[in-house]
């Protein structure tokens, strides 16, 4: 009895890790990670940090920054 | 052949996880709106049944059935069991498929990854996954199987959220009773559907 109570706790612990294990292997592969720099023509330099885990959090991230673009060329253009 | 042939196509006719157990039925309600919607979470739902259930068989066939750890060949091994902890690997199994799935959607077709939203990570809690794994287990299935059932089965729970959706994109344009609108006469259809898919019942495969 036990035993059994032993390796059930072992059974399971062994069970998760392998799981998360599995789950990090794929995460190294299919999500994208770092710092992001945005090069503007060789003019200037955006550098944003993917915190976001996803693909959208960095469209995201791109959109935000197209946006100061146009404010600055706007206020170049003053 | 023939016969994972008749296992195929009883568990996508027959037992139909949607329509003969009624099984996923929040996100069969809930995704059946749209054709395109329905096609991607369908495919989903395949990709996640081929994968874990025979996943959750090797869990259970090497890990947690009584007598399942002799190939460590310590002594007294054979009268261990493990099946107590069926439920929780199995649904860590699932949980883990579906966290992956749901990275790879969001790498490479990020509209499905949006048009699913919050369903995806309910596959994870969707009891037709849970429900194959099970069936598997008390219908003693062997590897082969178990990868036919679970294709079989998430290939007839497709088949019954497509039709759900292409009936309800048409049901747009009818002129339902006020009482009814939205998800009444979704459930009538639901039920005609299975009713009409309760004619298989008598094939004898």
């Amino acid at each position: 009895m036990n035993l059994e109570i032993l390796l059930g706790v072992a059974m399971f612990t062994a069970v998760v890790l392998a799981l998360v294990a599995f789950i990090l292997a794929a995460r190294a592969k299919l999500v994208s990670s770092g710092l992001v720099t945005i090069d503007i023509n060789g003019e200037k330099k955006y550098h944003c940090s993917s915190r976001g885990q996803t693909f959208v959090d960095f469209i995201q991230c791109w959109i935000v920054f197209s946006v100061c673009l146009r404010g600055w060329r706007y206020m170049r253009s003053m | 052949m023939e016969h994972y042939l008749s296992l195929f196509v009883r568990s996508v006719f027959i037992e139909n996880m949607a329509l003969s157990f009624f099984l996923g039925m929040c996100t069969f309600l809930a995704i059946s709106k749209k054709v395109q919607a329905a096609m991607g979470l369908g495919i989903a739902v395949i990709v996640v049944l081929v994968v874990t259930v025979p996943a959750n068989y090797m869990i259970f066939k090497y890990l947690l059935t009584e007598g399942a750890l002799v190939w460590t060949g310590i002594d007294g091994m054979e009268k261990v069991d493990l099946s107590f902890l069926g439920l929780l690997s199995y649904i860590g199994v699932i949980a883990a498929i579906v966290q992956i799935m749901e990275m790879f959607l969001d790498k490479y077709v990020p509209v499905l990854y949006s048009a699913l939203g919050v369903f995806l990570p309910l596959i994870t809690v969707n009891c037709a996954i849970l429900g194959a794994a099970l069936f598997m287990v008390e219908r003693d299935y062997d590897l082969a199987e178990s990868t036919v059932y679970g294709l079989g089965a998430g290939f007839g729970w497709a088949l019954a959220i497509v039709a759900l959706a292409g009936i309800r994109e048409k049901l747009k344009y009818s002129d339902v009773p006020d009482g009814l609108q939205g998800l009444g006469i979704t459930f009538i259809t639901v039920g005609l559907m299975s009713l009409g898919f309760m004619s298989f019942g008598g094939i004898d495969l």
